[in-house]
């Protein structure tokens, strides 16, 4: 409301606008009024379109996605890079590595001649800082369960680093490949002016705008690319038209309805395996009644997964019940499509936990602002539960607010995430922040898990350590703590040039092979 | 619009709707097609504006779903009119807010003068100068996402309108005969105010409520679209544009037909404040 003439009468050319189909409403969300004003210099600055901001740049603190295709896969590195071809671990700060015979020692060889941003050089003491800060409890790092099992970490020369676990883990590479290396000396400034050995240096971060970091030119995998700055866009419609103006290059994670219209829009879509990602509900539960696992078994049986995938995704998500993909040794076979969609089910379950059309289930679905797919699930979970008599809200949420009611707090019935498939290792499934018995964002530890986890990533016998998975896969359908809708491939789109992004099956990326 | 006030007591000729239909057919036709479907929505709508049916998703417009189906397989025209109704609350809480609030504040201030005057005179432009989007954001942060919160905002943002208006009239008023006769008779300034001042502004006052009517249903439409007004699965014109326009290239029959529905009734509720403008401004003839 403009003060000036009151806003009781428009004029014309205020009036012509508002036809504009409800432009006013646009003008406000202002997604992309800025984009030409801040637009990077061409020839060598990478602009990629991102949908939401992040709430701190300390890559230990934060699994968001948005957050590894930014600051994790350029400022900061691991140990060891998972190979999206082999599957394999490559060296990254680590230059080579060794595992003992009895599997409980891991040494590494640094990368010798490696520095930080700030001028430093890199040894061995900041990864066993890295390692030590990411296991303090204390810190409340979300990758904490990655290390579970680690029980020592200790520098014997400036480039080696001797691991020692308290039994073997047959996945340690690739939980390793996910804990990034800080320095310890910026520590204090690393939520906002991050220091790392990445390819890129952080340059500036505008909170709600955009993310930039430029090449490092003193790394030893120089990037082809001058800088390369994420905007945040979050309007799926918006980004699309920048990529087809110019004003973006490339798109990272995009739903759907935009690789459909992309596709008819002649625009590059860069496609990952199909399961690298999973769409699930969080349940809260430690909060009743979703301690009682028949309310929870019975919001899996009120989810139309088949209509979802079909309808919402345009048929590129597979719809399934279980995290672990088929693909996968591990998987427990037939196990992808238990938990039909079925109301009456889910209303007898519901019934026998106390719920009824005369005493209602009532819960609030929190969602992420956008996340357009993960909002159309909570809109059918909530209408298929109201319509058999329970009374669901839907409340949607800014990224920072929900991670404090998710992670911080944690004060939630029910929320709709989605999560990296993770490598193709059972053992880190069941280790990530979903799923970790140590921490997990559902609050779920029943007795016994604990063990069956830490038995199962330590079986070396591979017929019982499938054995002990499926198991871990029939407990975790029993108990439902949290509903996988389905597994999907990341997309991005973009030009040419931006196919040659490397996608990293552990969450982290590979930005340094794109030239513009 | 301020000579008109001038005029006491402009007759309540019955010939408004005769005149409305003369002077803009299309706003009759859009405003009466708009205050049916809020009135009669629920009775109306060929389906459940909530249930989704994923097997019907995204139609475009058919012999079963006249205009089509929403992403989850709602239909389209059913959500319209529960949009349309969601629009006319907006529409009667931003001006029962700032058309009491700020009538009553101009009243008095342009009425009894003085200190008081300035005093509602500053307040009212400091009431002004608040962005209205930033006191909705504000309301919505404190309290919980709701029509009625963002329309509280909405209507605060009225009132200066009201105000200024009612003001100016009763200033104008306040020395004339009839108004002395009856403070000659007795009468308390209150009481004057309420009694002889106040039915003299009822014209403009229904003007300022027509455009400030049809600002509000723009601002509900804007605010849920940002997701700060009504909340699913409830229908807005908003969050109706908002869906719809994350599929433009897909099914461009839902933007389009949305668009033109938030369309219709804003140049509809304007159009018909200028024609209601004229009217008194030709003494209602």
């Amino acid at each position: 409301m403009n003060g000036r003439e009151g806003w009781g009468r428009m004029n014309r050319a205020e009036f012509l606008r508002l036809l504009g189909g409800a432009a006013a409403a646009a003008a406000v969300a202002g997604p992309f009024g800025m984009a030409g004003s801040a637009l990077a210099q061409a020839g060598g600055d990478l602009v990629v379109g991102i949908s939401s901001d992040i709430s701190t740049l300390d890559p230990q603190m934060s699994p968001i996605d948005v957050f590894r295709h930014t600051i994790r896969s350029t400022v900061f590195e691991a140990l060891v890079f998972i190979n999206p071809d082999t599957l394999q671990a490559d060296p990254l700060l680590a230059d080579s590595w060794e595992i003992s015979a009895d599997g409980l020692t891991v040494t590494f060889k640094l990368k010798s001649g490696v520095t930080w941003h700030n001028g430093s050089p890199f040894t061995a003491a900041d990864v066993v800082y890295s390692i030590k800060r990411v296991q303090d409890t204390a810190t409340g790092s979300p990758f904490a369960p990655q290390l579970v099992a680690v029980s020592g970490v200790e520098a014997t020369d400036d480039q080696t680093v001797v691991l020692t676990l308290a039994n073997t883990v047959p996945g340690i590479l690739a939980n390793l490949a996910v804990i990034q290396i800080v320095n310890e000396a910026s520590i204090g400034s690393i939520a906002t002016a991050p220091v790392g050995t990445g390819p890129f240096k952080f340059v500036n971060w505008a909170p709600g705008d955009h993310i930039r970091v430029e090449a490092y030119a003193e790394h030893r995998n120089a990037p082809k690319v001058g800088a390369i700055e994420w905007r945040i866009v979050p309007d799926s419609q918006a980004r699309l038209a920048g990529l087809q103006d110019g004003t973006l290059h490339m798109v990272a994670l995009v739903e759907g309805k935009d690789v459909v219209q992309a596709q008819a829009a002649g625009i590059g879509i860069i496609q990952t395996k199909p399961y690298i990602l999973y769409e699930n509900f969080n349940i809260n539960t430690k909060r009743a009644p979703f301690d009682d696992k028949r309310v929870r078994q019975a919001l899996a049986h009120a989810f139309d997964r088949e209509g979802y995938a079909k309808t919402i995704w345009f048929g590129f998500a597979r719809p399934t019940i279980n995290p672990v993909p088929p693909e996968m040794a591990t998987y427990l076979p037939d196990s992808a499509s238990q938990y039909p969609f079925d109301l009456d089910k889910a209303s007898a379950l519901l019934a026998e936990a106390g719920f009824t059309k005369d005493n209602p289930l009532t819960m609030e679905i929190l969602t992420i602002q956008g996340f357009d797919t993960l909002k159309s699930m909570a809109l059918l979970l909530q209408d298929t539960l109201n319509r058999i008599g329970h009374k669901v809200t839907v409340r949607e949420l800014e990224v920072t607010v929900w991670i404090d009611r998710i992670l911080t707090k944690p004060d939630y019935d029910i929320t709709t995430d989605n999560f990296n498939t993770g490598p193709e290792d059972a053992a880190s499934m069941f280790n990530s922040p979903n799923l970790a018995p140590a921490s997990n964002v559902n609050q779920w530890n029943p007795p016994g898990y604990a063990d069956l986890v830490a038995a199962a990533a330590s079986e070396s016998d591979e017929a019982k350590r499938i054995a002990l998975y499926q198991q871990l896969q029939t407990l975790i359908l029993d108990e439902m703590p949290q509903i996988t809708i389905n597994h999907l491939p990341l997309f991005f789109l973009g030009n040419e040039a931006s196919s040659a992004l490397v996608i990293g099956p552990s969450g982290i990326d590979d930005y340094t092979k794109i030239a513009l | 619009m301020t000579d008109l006030a001038t005029t006491p007591r402009p007759r309540r000729s019955s010939g408004l709707l005769a005149f409305l239909i003369r002077r803009s057919p299309l706003a009759v036709l859009l405003v009466g097609v708009f205050l049916v479907a809020a009135i009669f929505g629920p009775w109306l709508a060929p389906h459940s504006m909530t249930d989704t049916n994923l097997t019907v998703a995204l139609q475009p417009p058919s012999a079963t779903y006249w205009l089509g189906t929403d992403p989850l397989g709602r239909d389209v025209l059913s959500r319209l009119l529960g949009s349309a109704q969601v629009a006319a609350q907006a529409f009667l809480i931003v001006v029962l807010i700032g058309g009491i609030f700020g009538t009553a504040l101009g009243l008095v201030a342009g009425g009894l003068g003085g200190i008081l005057d300035l005093v509602v005179s500053r307040l009212v432009e400091v009431l002004q100068g608040f962005p209205t989007i930033l006191v909705a954001i504000v309301i919505v942060a404190l309290f919980d996402p709701s029509l009625t919160n963002a329309m509280i905002a909405v209507g605060l943002a009225a009132i200066p309108d009201f105000a200024r208006v009612s003001r100016s009239v009763a200033i104008q008023l306040r020395d004339r005969e009839f108004i002395q006769a009856a403070r000659g008779l007795g009468a308390g300034e209150l009481r004057i105010l309420w009694s002889e001042v106040l039915p003299n502004m009822v014209g403009p006052l229904i003007v300022i409520a027509s455009f400030d009517g049809a600002q509000a249903v723009l601002w509900e439409a804007s605010l849920s679209f940002l997701g700060m007004g009504v909340q699913s699965p409830a229908p807005s014109f908003g969050s109706m544009l908002r869906e719809a326009q994350g599929y433009l290239a897909i099914q461009p029959s839902f933007a389009i037909i949305v668009g033109i529905a938030v369309s219709g009734v804003i140049l509809g509720l304007n159009l018909l404040g200028d024609a209601i403008s004229d009217y008194l401004d030709r003494g209602g003839k």
